[in-house]
């Protein structure tokens, strides 16, 4: 604001304070200052009034081309405020006489009261434009920069943690063992017999358990067989709880896993899941009743699960289990093959040898045990051509899984 | 495993399959066998006819053409023909009309050749897709009478094949008797075994030494004379063609036929090679020799099994034969071998010679050694009587060691136990008899069974439960749920069995369990968080394979030495045969990848394991027995997390990413954990080669690292093929140092305004802004407090003091090889507003403690 500086409360208008204000009079109010003390009257009052209208012709003039808030608060300041023009006319009234002080109180109240009346009318109509203005604001929504991605989860992450979900709610723990584990563990008590082909140096990874040494003889050194692999299954997880835990056991082991195998269906590293359940008189009917269970949480249908014989050696009775297509429901589509059934992994009742070999008795407690691909399932569900993408790094695949 | 249905449906009563051939599948694939492909054979061939050669013309305009007349009993057709052994008038032929659709797809129609006329074709056994020969026409008997359809006289031309994957656990089902069997039993109907009702042998004490007898169970060597070895008759020649084998001739076809029928390997000598006519089963000799029927020369080693006639060996045994003692188109005499030996045996000589038969793959799973074992040599004796003129003359069969036969006991209420689900006493009587167990049901309660010799897999109670099962069907099982609850409860403490799973009991209730799982959840809720902090920071999860090269890990040998890496003896790729000890170079593999396929910025982290050797000793026992030992055998495997940021390579393009960035979403990730984590600058702690020199510091929390970071030095990715422009940034946090997760603790917010003042200092470049952020915090601590409320720092979340790094400034105003640090420090007081004049007295007091401090630094710092 130009000319005297002005203090006042936020909001406050229109009523507001001058403080300390300095303010310069027009030309002819000085002439009638100088000699106002003595004379009064009707020329008085005339000169009053006339300067009044002068100045309220000036504040009509001003408030038409006044055509924002700060416009219109300077007017009011330099009109009404309490320096302003018109106030200061006031402290001049007290020279008059009663009468004339009545009669030009009159029109001096009502020319403040007009300028006042006219700045919230005038407040209230530039409000309107400004709101009519703002609204008729028009912008084009479709025009988006780049916009940075989500951060995504692999998809094994992704079906890893919707396992857990689903087996936490159905009363499993989650457990998880080393990657590099004993012949032990992932064979022998396993109730893989000494020459099982699994065992194979064309199966397994072998671990060479001589650190140092073998380094220095380099890859070309002894090949001497180790009793360490990379576990090629997560059941020596099985074996792990159960010697170190009493039963009853309800446990899931989800992880990684190694086979020598490289082809499109095959990377020597995926992911496995493995359920156990051990406790008196537990049977291969809960098996499936709890396969159906995880099945119906698991993809939010009712989708029906079958069992096929097969053999694992660490189950007897063996079964495959297969689940009612996700996709089709039946009828068959590409992902079934037009099966309408889509082969999950294997299952059954936990061998005795099994149970003998973790120090359980076979006639005391009975269990069952389920595993299948992890990677397996994620490529189904996204519909994935080659497992082998899942582990490039190539960002354009990784951040399609935003969900 | 290829099994052919007509095979099949010979073996099993009349009539008894009525199942198309998509059911007859899945009812092989409900026992177990699983049905991996389904192929209709030898449609099409029905209009094939035999045909008499009229008479042979020489082709008028092509010399190796000749036009043949035939009649196919019907009519006269005229043939042009290529074949060189177009038998002399009077021969039969097998003749395409016009129209027929040959099994490669072709159909017949008329044609000129050579100007010439053909209606039809005379076939080939390969032009009909029924045997291998495709150098000749097919000739048959010329007793055959014109006319007849072909598939009508030879059996087994028209079938459907099913290939089966038979789990190792059957060895019985790698025969067509073991799969009609079990379909026996599933159908209720007879199995129908070929006759085997011959004449015996005398027997010749001397055909057969066994030697090794603990590696040979059991051995039949049966003589035959007057052997006429030939092409075999055609239906032989189409059933082994059909199920995948090649025919050769009819000795070796017939040893096949019968191994493909009774699951069991056998092996024919040329007794007249034989040295002394006889054989000798022993171990090899160290260094001994022996050329296979493919003429490989094996080297023994004395873990060999041979078959060996009185000096040499003459067969790896149930390997592969030797090709001195072969059968070839001079044998005359024949000694015909029918075996059980050790499985393991055979599967270490078949590994170590590298030789996968059909043969080995039978024997190493264990054939039977016992009736199915007998009636596999007396089939292919009748068979070699019956087709190559053979004369058995003499038998031997010498007994070893064979695989201890056991009785098994089945309880009924077991079986329902294990099953949840009851099957009827009589419905598991029928099952286990049909598969040839013999049931003795005098203890109803106990049953006493005795598994035959062609199951070696049965071995106890559980066996023959599954058994039932198996053929009861899986489905019976109730999928809805535990069937009758109430009935199931546990005799000792009258709790229901298997509530757990419906959610009653808990393992909670056993402590040692429930802190196990504790800890494996607290482990797990680690990991869930940290891998979430990353993904919100808008950074993609990458899974890279653990196998690296010994290049790769050499970077990292500061931190783990490579004599300490984990390495496997057999590798897929030999370059790849290590554990990573990093997780930098998996994603610098997928950096390279990402670089050569796309401009785009990278943004990865990847969450995993390292694995080391610890430095400790470890015990070298193979035989270690308890857990402890077994643990301390293994490497180490540590969880790290690592983020590697790149900018890409889009020209022109500016990028925000740097080092920093790395280091802001390391802090937000530490974040998540509850814990405020500080950058710890290159000064204050040892560097690593593999980051940029002056690129890289530590993540810590307090004085404990918690991880790094930095940008990732040039040398480390040109290896990898990453251009020296793309800039890419690294950083990792160690799980091991990573605290547990902590309940946040409220901290009191100020509810009255807080007063901020600017500081500018002048700063020598080396000052790390860190070190003068920490100097201001400990300034401020130090200045003496007066009154009840003083003006202090602002304390954030976390005990994070409130002095913000505004900006970094050089150019006017401050000296070359100098910068000026802006901070904006907020100050308030807990229960009441601060007024400048106190905030700036101990501003001015805390600017100047801390610039004395940092004069150790910088000599010329000063306040601007």
């Amino acid at each position: 604001m130009e000319g005297p500086q002005v203090a006042c409360d936020e909001g406050s208008c229109p009523s507001f304070s001058v403080a300390r204000a300095e303010f310069r009079l027009a030309d002819g109010w000085a002439e009638f200052h100088s000699g106002a003390m003595e004379r009064y009257g009707p020329a008085v009052i005339e000169e009053l009034s006339r300067q009044l209208d002068e100045h309220l012709s000036g504040f009509r003039s001003e408030l038409v081309a006044a055509t924002n808030a700060e416009a219109l608060y300077e007017l009011q300041v330099r009109y009404v405020g309490k320096k302003g023009a018109i106030t200061q006319m006031r402290g001049r009234m007290d020279k008059l006489d009663a009468s004339a002080r009545k009669e030009f109180g009159r029109v001096f109240n009502a020319a403040k009261e007009s300028i006042e009346a006219e700045l919230v009318v005038r407040r209230g109509q530039l409000a309107e434009e400004a709101r009519a203005a703002e609204l008729a604001r028009v912008e084009d929504l479709t025009s988006l920069g780049p916009r940075e991605r989500l951060g995504t989860l692999h998809p094994i992450t992704r079906t890893r943690r919707e396992l857990i979900r689903v087996f936490g709610q159905l009363g499993f723990d989650i457990m998880d063992g080393p990657h590099v584990e004993h012949e032990k563990y992932n064979f022998d008590d396993l109730n893989f017999p000494a020459e099982h082909p699994a065992r194979d140096m064309q199966d397994t990874f072998f671990v060479r358990s001589t650190g140092p040494q073998s380094m220095a003889e380099g890859l070309a050194g002894s090949l001497d067989r180790s009793p360490l692999v990379l576990r090629t299954h997560t059941s020596p997880v099985q074996i792990r709880t159960m010697l170190s835990r009493k039963p009853p056991v309800r446990m899931v082991a989800l992880g990684t896993v190694f086979r020598r195998d490289d082809d499109p269906t095959h990377s020597p590293m995926f992911h496995q899941i493995e359920g156990l359940y051990v406790d008196r008189g537990v049977s291969m009917a809960d098996l499936k009743a709890t396969l159906y269970r995880f099945v119906r949480v698991f993809f939010g249908r009712d989708l029906a699960v079958r069992f096929r014989p097969s053999f694992f050696p660490f189950v007897e009775p063996g079964a495959e289990f297969d689940v009612q297509c996700p996709f089709c429901h039946g009828p068959g589509c590409s992902v079934c093959k037009r099966t309408g059934w889509i082969e999950l992994g294997g299952s059954g009742m936990v061998h005795p040898a099994v149970f003998e070999a973790c120090g359980y008795d076979p006639e005391q407690v009975t269990g069952w045990a389920f595993g299948f691909g992890i990677d397996r399932m994620a490529i189904l569900l996204h519909g994935v051509p080659d497992l082998r993408l899942l582990f490039e790094g190539d960002i354009r695949f990784l951040e399609q899984f935003t969900c | 495993m290829l099994i052919s249905r007509v095979w099949l449906e010979e073996l099993l009563a009349p009539d008894s399959v009525e199942l198309d051939d998509e059911a007859l599948g899945a009812a092989i694939t409900s026992l177990g066998l699983e049905v991996d492909g389904v192929t209709k054979v030898g449609r099409g061939l029905e209009s094939v006819r035999l045909a008499r050669v009229e008479s042979i013309a020489p082709h008028p305009n092509a010399e190796k053409l000749q036009r043949v007349e035939l009649d196919d009993g019907r009519s006269k057709h005229s043939v042009i023909c290529g074949a060189a052994n177009v038998p002399a008038p009077g021969g039969i032929v097998v003749f395409a009309p016009i129209g027929t659709n040959l099994p490669n797809g072709v159909e017949l129609r008329p044609r000129e050749i050579r100007g010439v006329r053909s209606e039809g074709m005379i076939c080939a056994e390969t032009e009909l897709g029924i045997g291998p020969d495709g150098d000749g026409i097919l000739v048959l008997p010329s007793a055959w009478p014109a006319g007849d359809r072909l598939i009508d006289r030879v059996p087994g031309i028209v079938d459907t094949i099913y290939e089966l994957g038979v789990t190792p656990n059957r060895p019985d089902a790698l025969g067509h008797v073991g799969v009609a069997r079990d379909l026996a039993v599933k159908f209720r109907c007879d199995l129908r075994l070929p006759k085997l009702d011959r004449p015996e042998l005398a027997s010749l004490l001397t055909l057969v030494n066994l030697e090794a007898v603990d590696r040979c169970g059991r051995y039949i060597g049966c003589a035959f004379d007057g052997i006429e070895v030939a092409p075999s008759p055609e239906w032989l020649r189409v059933r082994l063609h059909r199920i995948g084998l090649r025919a050769i001739n009819n000795i070796v076809d017939i040893t096949n036929l019968v191994m493909m029928e009774w699951g069991t390997p056998l092996h024919a000598f040329d007794r007249d090679r034989l040295d002394g006519g006889r054989v000798v089963i022993r171990r090899a000799l160290e260094g001994e020799r022996l050329e296979t029927l493919q003429g490989r020369t094996l080297e023994l080693v004395a873990d060999d099994l041979v078959i060996a006639d009185a000096t040499t060996p003459q067969a790896l045994a149930g390997v592969m034969g030797g090709g001195a003692s072969g059968v070839t188109t001079a044998t005359k005499r024949i000694l015909l071998e029918a075996a059980w030996f050790e499985p393991g045996s055979i599967r270490r000589s078949a590994r170590r010679h590298q030789l996968a038969t059909d043969s080995s793959y039978r024997f190493e799973r264990g054939v039977d050694h016992g009736a199915g074992l007998t009636a596999a040599a007396a089939r292919a004796g009748a068979l070699i009587e019956a087709i190559a003129g053979g004369r058995g003359i003499a038998r031997c069969e010498a007994l070893g060691q064979p695989r201890a036969m056991v009785s098994i006991p089945f309880r009924p209420a077991r079986s329902a136990m294990v099953l949840g689900t009851t099957i009827p006493d009589d419905e598991a009587d029928r099952i286990l008899r049909g598969i040839g167990v013999s049931v003795d049901r005098a203890d109803h309660e106990r049953w006493h069974c005795e598994p035959p010799t062609h199951r070696p897999d049965l071995a106890r109670e559980v066996d023959l439960i599954e058994e039932v099962i198996r053929h009861h069907g899986l489905d019976a099982l109730p999928a809805g749920g535990v069937a009758s609850p109430e009935s199931r409860r546990d005799a000792a403490t009258d709790r229901p069995v298997g509530e757990y799973a419906r959610g009653v009991a808990d393992t909670a209730l056993d402590s040692s369990a429930s802190l196990e799982r504790q800890a494996a959840e607290v482990a797990l809720d680690l990991e869930l968080r940290i891998v979430d902090a990353f993904r919100e920071q808008g950074l993609h999860e990458h899974v890279s394979l653990v196998f690296a090269e010994a290049m790769e890990l050499e970077p990292f040998a500061e931190e783990t030495p490579v004599d300490r890496a984990v390495v496997l003896t057999n590798p897929i790729r030999a370059q790849a045969g290590w554990l990573r000890t990093h997780l930098l170079p998996g994603l610098l593999r997928a950096l390279s990848i990402n670089v050569a396929r796309h401009p785009h910025a990278v943004r990865l982290f990847e969450y995993g394991r390292i694995y080391a050797w610890p430095t400790s000793d470890r015990p070298r026992t193979r035989h270690a027995m308890s857990s402890e030992t077994i643990d301390a055998m293994l490497p180490n495997e540590s969880r790290r997390v690592a983020v590697l940021l790149s900018p890409g390579l889009r020209p022109g393009a500016v990028s925000s990413i740097d080092a920093r960035t790395v280091a802001e979403i390391l802090l937000s990730a530490v974040d998540r954990l509850g814990v405020r984590g500080q950058i710890v600058p290159l000064q204050s702690a040892p560097s690593v080669s593999w980051l940029h020199p002056g690129v890289q510091a530590l993540v810590a929390r307090d004085d404990r690292p918690l991880g790094r970071f930095g940008e990732i030095h040039p040398d480390l990715k040109r290896p990898y093929g990453i251009p020296d422009e793309v800039r890419a940034y690294y950083g990792e946090l160690w799980f091991e140092a990573l605290p547990t997760l902590e309940v946040v603790r409220y901290q009191p917010v100020p509810r009255f305004p807080s007063t901020t003042r600017d500081l500018s200092l002048d700063l020598a470049m080396s000052v790390p802004t860190s070190v003068v952020v920490d100097s201001l915090v400990r300034a401020e601590r130090a200045v003496a407090q007066s009154g009840e409320d003083p003006a202090r720092l602002w304390i954030r979340t976390r005990g994070e003091p409130a002095v913000d790094f505004v900006e970094d400034y050089r150019g006017v105003g401050v000296a070359p090889g100098r910068r000026a640090l802006l901070f904006r420090l907020h100050y308030a007081a807990q229960g009441r507003s601060v007024t400048d004049a106190e905030v700036q007295l101990r501003h001015d007091a805390v600017v100047s403690d801390a610039c004395s401090e940092l004069r150790a630094l910088d000599e010329a710092v000063r306040a601007r």
